[in-house]
Protein backbone atom coordinates (compact mmCIF):
# COMPACT_ATOMS: atom_id res chain seq x y z
CA UNK A 1 0.00 0.00 0.00
CA UNK A 2 1.47 3.34 -1.12
CA UNK A 3 0.42 6.49 0.61
CA UNK A 4 1.60 10.09 0.36
CA UNK A 5 0.70 10.72 4.03
CA UNK A 6 3.69 11.44 6.22
CA UNK A 7 4.57 8.66 8.64
CA UNK A 8 6.17 10.97 11.15
CA UNK A 9 4.00 13.71 12.64
CA UNK A 10 5.07 16.68 14.74
CA UNK A 11 2.52 15.61 17.38
CA UNK A 12 2.68 12.47 19.48
CA UNK A 13 -1.11 12.16 19.82
CA UNK A 14 -1.65 11.25 16.16
CA UNK A 15 -1.82 7.59 15.11
CA UNK A 16 -1.94 6.65 11.44
CA UNK A 17 -4.15 3.78 10.26
CA UNK A 18 -3.62 2.91 6.59
CA UNK A 19 -6.58 1.84 4.46
CA UNK A 20 -5.89 0.95 0.79
CA UNK A 21 -9.00 2.74 -0.48
CA UNK A 22 -7.88 3.09 -4.12
CA UNK A 23 -6.97 -0.59 -4.22
CA UNK A 24 -10.31 -1.65 -2.68
CA UNK A 25 -12.21 0.45 -5.22
CA UNK A 26 -10.16 -0.90 -8.13
CA UNK A 27 -10.97 -4.47 -7.08
CA UNK A 28 -14.67 -3.74 -6.55
CA UNK A 29 -15.57 -1.64 -9.59
CA UNK A 30 -14.40 -1.87 -13.21
CA UNK A 31 -15.73 1.56 -14.23
CA UNK A 32 -12.93 4.15 -13.64
CA UNK A 33 -15.51 6.81 -12.77
CA UNK A 34 -17.07 4.65 -10.06
CA UNK A 35 -13.62 3.75 -8.75
CA UNK A 36 -12.97 7.46 -8.25
CA UNK A 37 -16.41 8.53 -7.00
CA UNK A 38 -16.84 5.90 -4.30
CA UNK A 39 -13.47 6.47 -2.61
CA UNK A 40 -14.97 8.96 -0.15
CA UNK A 41 -17.82 6.65 0.79
CA UNK A 42 -15.42 3.75 1.42
CA UNK A 43 -13.56 6.07 3.78
CA UNK A 44 -16.78 7.10 5.53
CA UNK A 45 -17.70 3.42 5.86
CA UNK A 46 -14.37 2.65 7.54
CA UNK A 47 -15.00 5.52 9.98
CA UNK A 48 -18.38 4.05 10.98
CA UNK A 49 -16.60 0.88 12.11
CA UNK A 50 -13.65 2.66 13.76
CA UNK A 51 -15.76 5.18 15.70
CA UNK A 52 -18.85 3.02 16.22
CA UNK A 53 -21.08 5.37 14.21
CA UNK A 54 -24.67 4.20 13.75
CA UNK A 55 -24.92 3.07 10.10
CA UNK A 56 -28.67 3.76 10.03
CA UNK A 57 -28.02 7.42 10.83
CA UNK A 58 -25.48 7.52 8.01
CA UNK A 59 -27.95 5.90 5.62
CA UNK A 60 -30.58 8.51 6.51
CA UNK A 61 -28.06 11.24 5.69
CA UNK A 62 -27.18 9.59 2.36
CA UNK A 63 -30.86 9.25 1.42
CA UNK A 64 -31.38 12.90 2.32
CA UNK A 65 -28.36 13.98 0.28
CA UNK A 66 -29.40 11.95 -2.78
CA UNK A 67 -33.02 13.04 -2.91
CA UNK A 68 -34.26 12.50 -6.48
CA UNK A 69 -31.37 10.13 -7.26
CA UNK A 70 -32.59 7.14 -5.22
CA UNK A 71 -30.86 4.65 -7.50
CA UNK A 72 -27.51 5.82 -6.17
CA UNK A 73 -28.32 5.03 -2.53
CA UNK A 74 -27.71 1.28 -2.87
CA UNK A 75 -24.38 1.82 -4.67
CA UNK A 76 -23.22 4.29 -2.01
CA UNK A 77 -24.18 1.92 0.79
CA UNK A 78 -22.22 -0.81 -1.00
CA UNK A 79 -19.15 1.46 -0.82
CA UNK A 80 -19.85 2.20 2.85
CA UNK A 81 -19.98 -1.50 3.65
CA UNK A 82 -16.75 -2.14 1.71
CA UNK A 83 -14.85 0.31 3.95
CA UNK A 84 -16.69 -0.88 7.04
CA UNK A 85 -15.79 -4.52 6.40
CA UNK A 86 -12.13 -3.72 5.75
CA UNK A 87 -11.84 -1.74 8.99
CA UNK A 88 -13.63 -4.48 10.94
CA UNK A 89 -11.26 -7.17 9.60
CA UNK A 90 -7.99 -5.24 9.95
CA UNK A 91 -8.27 -3.05 13.06
CA UNK A 92 -9.53 -3.40 16.62
CA UNK A 93 -12.93 -1.83 16.10
CA UNK A 94 -14.27 0.26 17.60
CA UNK A 95 -11.35 2.45 18.70
CA UNK A 96 -11.25 3.94 22.20
CA UNK A 97 -12.45 7.24 20.66
CA UNK A 98 -16.10 6.89 19.74
CA UNK A 99 -18.95 8.92 18.32
CA UNK A 100 -22.04 8.89 20.53
CA UNK A 101 -25.44 10.46 20.04
CA UNK A 102 -25.84 13.35 22.47
CA UNK A 103 -28.36 16.04 23.27
CA UNK A 104 -25.83 18.89 23.28
CA UNK A 105 -27.30 20.36 20.12
CA UNK A 106 -30.86 20.36 21.39
CA UNK A 107 -32.58 23.66 20.63
CA UNK A 108 -29.72 24.76 18.39
CA UNK A 109 -29.55 25.14 14.63
CA UNK A 110 -26.95 24.37 11.98
CA UNK A 111 -26.08 27.25 9.71
CA UNK A 112 -23.07 28.91 8.13
CA UNK A 113 -22.15 32.49 8.98
CA UNK A 114 -22.53 33.66 5.38
CA UNK A 115 -26.04 32.20 5.16
CA UNK A 116 -26.96 33.89 8.44
CA UNK A 117 -25.40 37.21 7.37
CA UNK A 118 -27.32 37.14 4.08
CA UNK A 119 -30.52 36.68 6.04
CA UNK A 120 -29.44 39.44 8.44
CA UNK A 121 -29.15 41.81 5.48
CA UNK A 122 -32.70 40.88 4.45
CA UNK A 123 -34.03 41.54 7.97
CA UNK A 124 -32.17 44.84 8.01
CA UNK A 125 -34.06 45.88 4.89
CA UNK A 126 -31.08 45.88 2.53
CA UNK A 127 -32.24 46.31 -1.06
CA UNK A 128 -28.96 46.71 -2.93
CA UNK A 129 -26.21 44.10 -3.08
CA UNK A 130 -23.25 44.76 -5.34
CA UNK A 131 -20.45 42.26 -5.25
CA UNK A 132 -17.58 40.64 -7.07
CA UNK A 133 -16.96 36.91 -6.43
CA UNK A 134 -14.18 35.99 -4.04
CA UNK A 135 -13.89 32.97 -1.77
CA UNK A 136 -14.91 32.86 1.06
CA UNK A 137 -17.47 35.67 0.71
CA UNK A 138 -19.32 34.56 -2.42
CA UNK A 139 -21.82 32.42 -0.54
CA UNK A 140 -22.98 35.48 1.44
CA UNK A 141 -24.15 37.33 -1.69
CA UNK A 142 -25.67 34.07 -2.95
CA UNK A 143 -27.52 33.59 0.35
CA UNK A 144 -28.86 37.15 0.16
CA UNK A 145 -30.10 36.48 -3.38
CA UNK A 146 -31.70 33.20 -2.30
CA UNK A 147 -33.62 34.84 0.55
CA UNK A 148 -34.43 38.03 -1.38
CA UNK A 149 -36.01 35.97 -4.16
CA UNK A 150 -38.35 34.51 -1.55
CA UNK A 151 -38.87 37.40 0.84
CA UNK A 152 -38.35 40.60 -1.17
CA UNK A 153 -40.93 40.19 -3.96
CA UNK A 154 -44.45 41.57 -4.26
CA UNK A 155 -47.44 39.28 -4.77
CA UNK A 156 -47.35 39.96 -8.50
CA UNK A 157 -43.70 38.95 -8.66
CA UNK A 158 -42.06 42.38 -8.73
CA UNK A 159 -38.59 42.28 -7.18
CA UNK A 160 -37.93 44.88 -4.51
CA UNK A 161 -34.17 44.44 -4.52
CA UNK A 162 -31.23 44.88 -6.85
CA UNK A 163 -28.21 42.59 -7.10
CA UNK A 164 -25.29 43.56 -9.31
CA UNK A 165 -22.37 41.26 -9.95
CA UNK A 166 -19.91 43.97 -10.84
CA UNK A 167 -16.86 43.79 -13.11
CA UNK A 168 -14.48 44.11 -10.14
CA UNK A 169 -14.33 45.05 -6.47
CA UNK A 170 -13.90 48.76 -7.18
CA UNK A 171 -17.14 48.83 -9.11
CA UNK A 172 -18.89 46.66 -6.52
CA UNK A 173 -18.23 48.99 -3.60
CA UNK A 174 -18.86 52.01 -5.82
CA UNK A 175 -22.33 50.68 -6.65
CA UNK A 176 -23.01 49.94 -2.97
CA UNK A 177 -21.92 53.47 -1.97
CA UNK A 178 -24.11 54.86 -4.75
CA UNK A 179 -27.01 52.89 -3.32
CA UNK A 180 -26.33 54.27 0.16
CA UNK A 181 -26.06 57.82 -1.20
CA UNK A 182 -29.47 57.47 -2.79
CA UNK A 183 -31.09 56.27 0.43
CA UNK A 184 -31.07 52.50 -0.13
CA UNK A 185 -29.61 50.12 2.40
CA UNK A 186 -26.73 48.76 0.37
CA UNK A 187 -23.87 46.36 0.98
CA UNK A 188 -21.06 44.39 -0.58
CA UNK A 189 -19.32 41.20 0.49
CA UNK A 190 -15.64 40.55 -0.06
CA UNK A 191 -12.41 39.26 1.46
CA UNK A 192 -8.97 40.74 2.19
CA UNK A 193 -7.80 41.32 -1.42
CA UNK A 194 -11.19 42.92 -2.15
CA UNK A 195 -10.83 45.28 0.81
CA UNK A 196 -7.51 46.46 -0.64
CA UNK A 197 -9.22 47.31 -3.92
CA UNK A 198 -12.21 48.92 -2.20
CA UNK A 199 -10.12 51.13 0.07
CA UNK A 200 -10.04 54.21 -2.17
CA UNK A 201 -13.83 54.28 -2.49
CA UNK A 202 -14.14 53.67 1.25
CA UNK A 203 -12.32 56.97 1.75
CA UNK A 204 -14.96 58.68 -0.38
CA UNK A 205 -17.80 57.13 1.63
CA UNK A 206 -16.05 58.06 4.89
CA UNK A 207 -15.45 61.66 3.86
CA UNK A 208 -18.82 62.13 2.17
CA UNK A 209 -20.59 60.44 5.11
CA UNK A 210 -22.35 57.85 2.99
CA UNK A 211 -23.73 54.82 4.86
CA UNK A 212 -22.68 51.48 3.40
CA UNK A 213 -22.06 48.00 4.84
CA UNK A 214 -19.18 45.72 3.90
CA UNK A 215 -18.89 42.10 4.93
CA UNK A 216 -15.23 41.09 5.04
CA UNK A 217 -14.98 37.31 5.22
CA UNK A 218 -11.31 37.15 6.09
CA UNK A 219 -8.99 34.48 4.69
CA UNK A 220 -5.34 33.59 5.01
CA UNK A 221 -2.91 36.19 3.71
CA UNK A 222 -0.85 38.08 2.80
CA UNK A 223 -1.59 39.11 -0.81
CA UNK A 224 -4.17 36.87 -2.47
CA UNK A 225 -3.30 34.35 0.23
CA UNK A 226 -5.11 31.11 0.83
CA UNK A 227 -8.81 31.06 -0.01
CA UNK A 228 -9.30 27.78 1.84
CA UNK A 229 -7.68 28.78 5.12
CA UNK A 230 -8.99 31.03 7.84
CA UNK A 231 -7.32 34.02 9.48
CA UNK A 232 -8.28 37.31 11.11
CA UNK A 233 -5.54 39.45 9.70
CA UNK A 234 -7.39 42.36 8.07
CA UNK A 235 -8.07 44.13 11.36
CA UNK A 236 -5.68 47.03 10.93
CA UNK A 237 -6.20 47.35 7.18
CA UNK A 238 -9.97 47.63 7.79
CA UNK A 239 -9.75 49.85 10.89
CA UNK A 240 -7.90 52.49 8.89
CA UNK A 241 -9.05 51.49 5.39
CA UNK A 242 -8.30 54.15 2.80
CA UNK A 243 -5.86 57.04 2.68
CA UNK A 244 -5.58 59.96 5.07
CA UNK A 245 -7.23 60.11 8.46
CA UNK A 246 -9.90 57.44 8.35
CA UNK A 247 -11.24 55.29 11.13
CA UNK A 248 -13.82 52.75 10.08
CA UNK A 249 -16.43 51.11 12.29
CA UNK A 250 -15.79 47.36 12.63
CA UNK A 251 -18.02 44.67 14.12
CA UNK A 252 -16.56 41.29 15.12
CA UNK A 253 -19.08 38.41 15.06
CA UNK A 254 -17.98 35.21 16.83
CA UNK A 255 -20.48 32.75 15.37
CA UNK A 256 -23.20 32.51 12.69
CA UNK A 257 -25.88 33.81 15.09
CA UNK A 258 -23.87 36.97 15.49
CA UNK A 259 -23.27 37.16 11.74
CA UNK A 260 -27.04 37.47 11.54
CA UNK A 261 -27.52 39.93 14.40
CA UNK A 262 -24.43 42.06 13.76
CA UNK A 263 -25.05 41.86 10.01
CA UNK A 264 -28.47 43.43 10.59
CA UNK A 265 -27.20 45.88 13.21
CA UNK A 266 -24.48 47.10 10.84
CA UNK A 267 -27.08 48.77 8.62
CA UNK A 268 -28.61 50.67 11.56
CA UNK A 269 -25.16 51.80 12.68
CA UNK A 270 -24.14 52.83 9.16
CA UNK A 271 -27.18 55.07 8.83
CA UNK A 272 -27.06 56.46 12.38
CA UNK A 273 -23.33 57.26 12.09
CA UNK A 274 -23.47 58.09 8.34
CA UNK A 275 -20.35 56.07 7.62
CA UNK A 276 -19.21 52.70 6.26
CA UNK A 277 -19.48 49.77 8.67
CA UNK A 278 -17.42 46.61 8.11
CA UNK A 279 -18.57 43.26 9.53
CA UNK A 280 -15.38 41.25 10.17
CA UNK A 281 -16.28 37.59 9.74
CA UNK A 282 -13.84 34.90 8.62
CA UNK A 283 -13.69 31.78 6.49
CA UNK A 284 -14.34 29.41 9.38
CA UNK A 285 -17.43 31.25 10.64
CA UNK A 286 -18.58 32.23 7.17
CA UNK A 287 -18.33 29.05 5.12
CA UNK A 288 -18.45 26.21 7.63
CA UNK A 289 -21.74 25.04 9.08
CA UNK A 290 -21.82 25.67 12.84
CA UNK A 291 -24.13 24.39 15.53
CA UNK A 292 -25.29 27.67 16.94
CA UNK A 293 -28.05 29.45 18.84
CA UNK A 294 -31.25 29.99 16.84
CA UNK A 295 -31.28 33.32 15.02
CA UNK A 296 -33.09 35.88 17.16
CA UNK A 297 -35.10 38.83 15.83
CA UNK A 298 -37.42 41.22 17.59
CA UNK A 299 -40.41 41.90 15.33
CA UNK A 300 -40.96 45.20 17.09
CA UNK A 301 -37.53 46.41 15.91
CA UNK A 302 -37.68 49.69 14.00
CA UNK A 303 -34.74 50.35 11.71
CA UNK A 304 -32.62 53.28 12.82
CA UNK A 305 -32.28 55.37 9.68
CA UNK A 306 -30.43 58.20 11.37
CA UNK A 307 -31.36 61.75 10.49
CA UNK A 308 -33.81 61.61 7.61
CA UNK A 309 -35.18 64.56 5.68
CA UNK A 310 -38.85 63.99 4.91
CA UNK A 311 -41.03 65.98 2.54
CA UNK A 312 -42.35 68.26 5.31
CA UNK A 313 -38.81 69.14 6.47
CA UNK A 314 -37.80 69.87 2.91
CA UNK A 315 -40.76 72.24 2.58
CA UNK A 316 -39.43 73.99 5.69
CA UNK A 317 -36.06 74.42 4.00
CA UNK A 318 -37.80 76.11 1.11
CA UNK A 319 -39.23 78.64 3.52
CA UNK A 320 -35.76 79.21 4.91
CA UNK A 321 -34.45 79.81 1.44
CA UNK A 322 -37.23 82.29 0.77
CA UNK A 323 -36.61 84.11 4.04
CA UNK A 324 -32.89 84.60 3.53
CA UNK A 325 -33.13 85.07 -0.18
CA UNK A 326 -29.94 83.01 -0.50
CA UNK A 327 -29.53 79.91 -2.59
CA UNK A 328 -27.23 78.14 -0.15
CA UNK A 329 -29.53 76.09 2.06
CA UNK A 330 -28.90 72.77 0.47
CA UNK A 331 -25.12 72.83 0.90
CA UNK A 332 -25.43 73.41 4.63
CA UNK A 333 -28.50 71.30 5.26
CA UNK A 334 -27.37 68.04 3.73
CA UNK A 335 -24.15 66.17 4.45
CA UNK A 336 -23.73 65.76 0.74
CA UNK A 337 -20.67 64.96 -1.35
CA UNK A 338 -21.62 67.98 -3.40
CA UNK A 339 -21.30 70.24 -0.38
CA UNK A 340 -17.83 71.43 -1.41
CA UNK A 341 -18.80 72.04 -5.02
CA UNK A 342 -20.99 74.85 -6.31
CA UNK A 343 -23.60 72.33 -7.44
CA UNK A 344 -27.15 72.70 -6.25
CA UNK A 345 -29.62 69.85 -6.06
CA UNK A 346 -32.98 71.16 -7.28
CA UNK A 347 -35.65 71.43 -4.58
CA UNK A 348 -38.09 69.46 -6.72
CA UNK A 349 -36.99 66.53 -8.80
CA UNK A 350 -37.49 67.06 -12.55
CA UNK A 351 -40.58 65.25 -13.71
CA UNK A 352 -39.41 63.31 -16.73
CA UNK A 353 -36.50 60.93 -17.12
CA UNK A 354 -35.02 63.14 -19.86
CA UNK A 355 -35.21 66.18 -17.59
CA UNK A 356 -33.57 64.26 -14.75
CA UNK A 357 -30.80 63.18 -17.10
CA UNK A 358 -30.23 66.76 -18.28
CA UNK A 359 -30.06 67.98 -14.67
CA UNK A 360 -27.62 65.25 -13.75
CA UNK A 361 -25.37 65.97 -16.73
CA UNK A 362 -25.47 69.65 -15.86
CA UNK A 363 -24.45 68.86 -12.29
CA UNK A 364 -21.61 66.61 -13.47
CA UNK A 365 -20.33 69.27 -15.86
CA UNK A 366 -20.42 71.82 -13.07
CA UNK A 367 -18.49 69.45 -10.82
CA UNK A 368 -15.98 68.94 -13.64
CA UNK A 369 -15.62 72.70 -14.00
CA UNK A 370 -15.15 72.99 -10.25
CA UNK A 371 -12.35 70.40 -10.36
CA UNK A 372 -10.73 72.20 -13.32
CA UNK A 373 -10.78 75.52 -11.45
CA UNK A 374 -9.32 73.76 -8.44
CA UNK A 375 -6.52 72.27 -10.58
CA UNK A 376 -5.69 75.67 -12.11
CA UNK A 377 -5.59 77.19 -8.63
CA UNK A 378 -3.26 74.42 -7.44
CA UNK A 379 -0.96 74.94 -10.42
CA UNK A 380 -0.88 78.70 -9.83
CA UNK A 381 -0.14 78.12 -6.17
CA UNK A 382 2.74 75.83 -7.08
CA UNK A 383 4.26 78.38 -9.49
CA UNK A 384 4.02 81.14 -6.87
CA UNK A 385 5.64 78.87 -4.25
CA UNK A 386 8.51 78.04 -6.62
CA UNK A 387 9.08 81.74 -7.33
CA UNK A 388 9.05 82.54 -3.64
CA UNK A 389 11.56 79.76 -3.00
CA UNK A 390 13.91 81.02 -5.76
CA UNK A 391 13.68 84.62 -4.53
CA UNK A 392 14.44 83.51 -0.99
CA UNK A 393 17.72 81.96 -2.19
CA UNK B 1 -12.48 30.52 24.35
CA UNK B 2 -14.92 29.41 27.06
CA UNK B 3 -13.52 25.89 26.77
CA UNK B 4 -9.97 27.26 27.20
CA UNK B 5 -11.03 29.17 30.32
CA UNK B 6 -12.53 25.95 31.74
CA UNK B 7 -9.32 24.03 31.01
CA UNK B 8 -7.23 26.72 32.67
CA UNK B 9 -9.46 26.74 35.71
CA UNK B 10 -8.83 23.00 36.03
CA UNK B 11 -5.10 23.89 35.96
CA UNK B 12 -5.72 26.24 38.85
CA UNK B 13 -5.55 29.41 36.79
CA UNK B 14 -8.64 31.58 36.96
CA UNK B 15 -8.80 34.21 34.27
CA UNK B 16 -11.23 37.06 33.61
CA UNK B 17 -12.07 37.41 29.94
CA UNK B 18 -13.34 40.17 27.73
CA UNK B 19 -14.45 39.79 24.13
CA UNK B 20 -13.98 42.74 21.81
CA UNK B 21 -17.10 43.10 19.69
CA UNK B 22 -16.47 46.38 17.92
CA UNK B 23 -13.99 49.05 16.92
CA UNK B 24 -13.53 51.95 17.80
CA UNK B 25 -13.25 50.64 21.35
CA UNK B 26 -15.81 51.39 24.05
CA UNK B 27 -15.03 52.60 27.55
CA UNK B 28 -15.50 49.08 28.96
CA UNK B 29 -12.45 47.86 27.07
CA UNK B 30 -10.24 50.65 28.42
CA UNK B 31 -11.56 49.98 31.94
CA UNK B 32 -10.89 46.23 31.65
CA UNK B 33 -7.33 46.84 30.46
CA UNK B 34 -6.73 49.28 33.30
CA UNK B 35 -8.11 46.85 35.91
CA UNK B 36 -5.71 44.03 34.97
CA UNK B 37 -1.92 43.89 35.18
CA UNK B 38 -1.44 41.13 32.60
CA UNK B 39 -3.56 40.73 29.50
CA UNK B 40 -3.37 37.92 26.94
CA UNK B 41 -4.52 39.21 23.56
CA UNK B 42 -5.69 36.12 21.70
CA UNK B 43 -5.73 36.65 17.94
CA UNK B 44 -5.69 34.79 14.66
CA UNK B 45 -2.95 36.71 12.91
CA UNK B 46 0.85 36.91 12.95
CA UNK B 47 1.36 40.55 13.77
CA UNK B 48 -0.83 40.99 16.87
CA UNK B 49 -3.02 43.52 15.07
CA UNK B 50 -5.63 43.86 17.82
CA UNK B 51 -2.86 44.35 20.37
CA UNK B 52 -1.50 47.18 18.23
CA UNK B 53 -4.92 48.82 18.11
CA UNK B 54 -5.25 48.59 21.89
CA UNK B 55 -1.89 50.31 22.25
CA UNK B 56 -2.50 53.06 19.70
CA UNK B 57 -6.18 53.74 20.31
CA UNK B 58 -6.60 53.54 24.07
CA UNK B 59 -2.96 53.76 25.22
CA UNK B 60 -2.70 50.37 26.90
CA UNK B 61 1.00 49.87 27.81
CA UNK B 62 2.50 47.28 25.47
CA UNK B 63 4.35 45.56 28.33
CA UNK B 64 1.16 44.19 29.86
CA UNK B 65 -0.29 42.94 26.57
CA UNK B 66 0.97 39.39 25.94
CA UNK B 67 0.59 38.02 22.44
CA UNK B 68 -1.28 34.71 21.91
CA UNK B 69 -1.16 34.33 18.14
CA UNK B 70 -2.51 31.52 16.01
CA UNK B 71 -1.96 31.84 12.26
CA UNK B 72 -1.67 28.35 10.80
CA UNK B 73 -4.80 28.78 8.68
CA UNK B 74 -6.90 26.55 10.90
CA UNK B 75 -9.47 27.64 13.50
CA UNK B 76 -8.03 28.23 16.95
CA UNK B 77 -8.39 25.43 19.50
CA UNK B 78 -8.93 25.63 23.25
CA UNK B 79 -5.69 23.63 23.67
CA UNK B 80 -3.78 26.39 21.85
CA UNK B 81 -5.13 29.13 24.13
CA UNK B 82 -4.41 27.04 27.23
CA UNK B 83 -0.86 26.35 26.00
CA UNK B 84 -0.23 30.04 25.25
CA UNK B 85 -1.33 31.05 28.76
CA UNK B 86 0.54 28.24 30.53
CA UNK B 87 3.74 29.10 28.66
CA UNK B 88 3.69 32.52 30.30
CA UNK B 89 2.15 31.77 33.66
CA UNK B 90 3.99 28.60 34.75
CA UNK B 91 7.56 29.96 34.49
CA UNK B 92 6.43 33.12 36.30
CA UNK B 93 4.86 31.01 39.06
CA UNK B 94 7.94 28.83 39.34
CA UNK B 95 10.18 31.88 39.60
CA UNK B 96 7.95 33.35 42.30
CA UNK B 97 8.08 30.13 44.29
Amino acid sequence: MISTLPRVWPRDDINVLGIPIAQLCAQKWSDPRQRQLFKNMVYVGALTALFDIDVDVLKTAIVDQLKGKEKLVAANMEAVNLGRDFAGQNFHCPLPVRVRAAQCAKGKIMVSGNDAAGLGAIYAGATVCAWYPITPSTSLAEAYEKYARRLRVTKDGKRLYGIVQAEDELAAVGIAIGGGWNGARAFTATSGPGISLMSEFLGLAYFAEVPVVLFNIQRGGPSTGMPTRTQQSDIISCAYASHGDTKQVLLFPANPSECFSMGAQAFDLAERLQTPVIVMSDLDIGMNEWVTEPLAWNDAHVHDRGKVLDAATLEGFKDLKGATGADTWMSTAMPSPTARCPVRIPARAPSSRAARHTTRMHAIRKMGACMLVSSIASAANLILRQRWYRNRK
Amino acid sequence: MLEALDLLERDGIKINALRIKAFPFGKEIAAFCEDHDTLFVVEQNRDAQMRSLLMTEIDVPGGKLIRALNYDGMPMTAAFVRGAVLKEVRPAKAAAE
